[in-house]
């Protein structure tokens, strides 16, 4: 005859499947029962089910000091686990993502991060290149996809560009009577494109792309937003004053 | 736009024993083998490990996993690791126990108590030098041995902790032996504890740079496809650990049978891995049909490698359509013929929900094996004279990794359960290492899509 039994435990923030031993004692399945569902023990109310939709108690886990044979539970049985106070634990705050904002690495700490060399691994490290990689490392180290060496690129000369830094510019854009004016930042080859020049802009106002940086070179610097890189042919150079955004001529 | 069809002399290697594709097993955790079991059915032995009367198939090499003992039996290169003793004793009481070695089997006194960090460092320090003394018995006992499979969860203590740690000392030992993984993937819905998340994040930061390819099934994926396509009304352990073991038993098919188009195991984890942590490929398994259905269906190649390329036989809940194929490798069994399949292959490329990176528009990788795959009596799965398994390498299973993450920032941002990983002796700052590591990886994710051809460079930067 088993001594253990294959049961279902759910709770308000798990569900899995368990075997456990019918030896143990009410008290000693609860300490487990914390690392499992995260409540803790004074604070758990455990009831024996035939099945997880089914509100029939069969059971309930109270004398602590009995073992769990004594309750007869069988294979494929669900234990409900509930938190009788809640506002003690981390019960049902688990679930609800929208609460925290998510972490993301930024593009420059991307870019920085290398393959760090193991001891363990040494020689193979130097050998193959190393395996912790980012893969815009790897890409780098490796000289491939659009860090592939371009010999058409390198061969055609880039052509001049009679732009100067500090400039006033408009850049086109599709919408009418929308201007977005700036002043040039940056004039030059960059490490996001394989060949050509593009312009850096600080834009008068935060409709840009970026802070000056792509992939995490910087160019310039100036506020999130406010930064855009674009081809020359998409720039007009000339006397453009910033805007005086007139509230009057709109509706608000 | 050619097929890529590689006919390989591996075969003729294999059998003529120069080089034996030996690997060696390890099983971590809950996640007990009804592996073995399907292998020896597969290969026509008894659960004892001799070979039936008549039933040892000429073209099957079972010393891929399997070592033979003096008396003709064959012992399955495995190893079971637990910290608990109470899971692997039914393997020793269950009806394959004559199969498995009593040496093959590692139990602890304590369990890790879902705690990556009792897996990894207080229960796990204690159990790991014996465990290594056995796979080092069992490594000098091939002839060429190829690498290791490691089977564990993510989401729980001995699988993530104990997981790592061996992954690790694999790496220190046996450097240069390729180290693939089939990993347990927190479902999206419902965890199996509630510190899942944080083993997870812990446990792939760990293994990220020791593993050559990991294998993703997730629980409710597995779970699903039992309930709605099986027909299993509550499945359970055994119901989802029998279909993992049909997709292990696919992938690893190619090294155990001969076939027509035959691809060794290591050709496809280059074809699958374009960037070293890249390694996560989903695995889509058709046909899932039940037993009772199976007579009403087809099942033509063309129905299988569609049904591959359908969110609903995916062992990964995530949506390829979402993002976008670095690589594919379709994995046939059984009666299949290569002209079909390229057929099948041809109507699939000009789908538009299947899109490729730019660098690799056309990369399917073909492999058949003409053993089909065998079915366990009381298993779910009908018996198939074919079968498909795919592995794709998609950039839309970063949204999995996402989700995780997310949940690993919420219940960081309380500190919800911290002191438990430092009352084992963890430090804090391996939580926020790790999940900056995970947080790359999502990065590394947009990277690999990143690559534009230059005539539709973007117009802004």
């Amino acid at each position: 005859m088993s001594s253990t039994v294959n049961v279902f435990v759910v709770s308000p923030d798990t569900r899995s499947e368990r075997r456990f031993d019918l030896h143990i004692t009410v008290q000693q399945l609860k300490n487990k029962l914390e690392l499992i569902t995260g409540i803790p023990v004074p604070n758990q109310s455990i009831s024996v089910h035939n099945a997880e939709n089914d509100s029939n108690i069969l059971a309930v886990l109270e004398d602590e000091n009995r073992a769990l044979g004594f309750y007869g539970m069988q294979d494929g049985q669900v234990l409900k686990v509930t938190d009788l106070n809640p506002s003690t634990s981390f019960t049902g705050q688990l679930s609800d993502v929208s609460q925290v904002e998510k972490f993301e690495l930024s593009e420059e700490a991307y870019a920085q991060r290398r393959g760090t060399f193991v001891l363990l691994n040494l020689l193979e490290s130097i050998l193959h290149g190393m395996r912790t990689d980012t893969v815009l490392a790897y890409k780098q180290r490796h000289k491939i996809g659009r860090f592939a060496d371009n010999e058409e690129s390198a061969s055609t000369p880039v052509p001049e560009v009679n732009i100067s830094i500090g400039s006033r510019c408009e850049v086109e854009t599709s919408e009418e009577g929308f201007h977005k004016r700036g002043t040039v930042r940056f004039v030059g080859p960059t490490k996001f494109a394989k060949s050509g020049t593009w312009v850096g802009v600080e834009y008068d106002e935060p409709i840009g792309k970026n802070d000056g940086s792509v992939q995490g070179e910087r160019y310039f610097t100036c506020r999130q937003n406010f930064g855009v890189f674009v081809r020359p042919d998409r720039l007009k150079i000339g006397d453009f004053p910033v805007e005086e955004i007139n509230f009057d001529d709109e509706e608000i | 736009m050619s097929v890529r069809l590689v006919y390989k002399s591996v075969m003729h290697v294999v059998s003529t024993g120069l080089i034996q594709y030996e690997y060696a097993l390890l099983i971590l955790g809950r996640r007990r083998g009804h592996i073995g079991e399907l292998y020896t059915l597969e290969h026509g032995m008894s659960p004892d490990g001799r070979f039936l009367d008549g039933a040892h198939k000429p073209d099957s090499d079972p010393s891929t996993f399997f070592a033979e003992t003096g008396s003709g039996k064959h012992v399955p290169r495995s190893l079971y690791i637990d910290l608990e003793p109470g899971v692997i004793d039914e393997v020793k009481t269950g009806p394959y126990k004559a199969l498995f070695h009593p040496e093959g089997m590692i139990t602890g006194k304590e369990d890790a108590a879902n705690n990556y960090a009792r897996g990894h460092y207080t229960v796990g320090k204690e159990i790991i030098d014996p465990v290594m003394d056995k796979i080092r018995r069992l490594a000098d006992n091939c002839s060429g041995l190829q690498g290791f499979f490691v089977f564990h969860s993510f989401g729980g203590g001995t699988g993530s902790g104990l997981g790592a740690l061996l992954l690790e000392h694999l790496a220190a030992d046996y450097g240069k032996k390729s180290k693939l993984e089939f990993c347990v993937y927190p479902a999206p819905q419902l965890s199996s504890s509630v510190v899942e998340p944080y083993n997870s994040v812990l446990t792939t930061h760990a293994t990220l740079e020791y593993c050559d390819c990991s294998f993703m099934v997730d629980n409710e994926a597995i779970y699903d496809i039992c309930k709605t396509k099986l027909g299993v009304a509550r499945p359970s352990f055994p119901n989802l650990n029998r279909l993992i073991a049909q997709v292990v038993s696919s992938i690893t098919a190619s090294i155990r049978f001969g076939g027509s188009l035959n691809v060794d195991l290591n050709e496809f984890q280059t074809n699958l891995v374009p960037f070293p942590r890249i390694h996560f490929p989903v695995a889509t398994y058709a046909p899932l049909i039940s037993a009772e259905k199976a007579s009403h269906e087809q099942n033509s190649v063309a129905d299988m490698t569609f049904s591959c390329f359908e969110t609903g036989n995916q062992m990964v809940k995530c949506d390829p359509k979402e993002g976008k194929y670095m690589a594919c490798a379709l994995l046939y069994r059984g009666d299949v013929v290569p002209k079909v399949v390229q057929a099948a292959i041809s109507t699939v490329k000009t789908k538009k929900t299947i899109q490729f990176v730019d660098w690799c528009k056309t990369a399917f990788k073909l492999g058949i094996c003409s053993e089909p795959a065998a079915t366990v009596p009381g298993g779910d799965l009908a018996q198939n004279t074919r079968s498909l398994c795919m592995l794709s390498n998609t950039t839309a299973i970063s949204a999995a990794w996402s989700r995780l993450d997310y949940k690993f920032d919420l219940m960081y941002s309380k500190r919800a359960f911290v002191h438990w990983y430092v009352g084992e002796g963890m430090e804090e700052g391996e939580f926020s290492e790790a999940r900056e590591d995970l947080a790359a990886l999502e990065k590394d994710y947009e990277e690999v899509g990143a690559d534009t051809p230059e005539d539709e460079e973007p117009a802004e930067y």
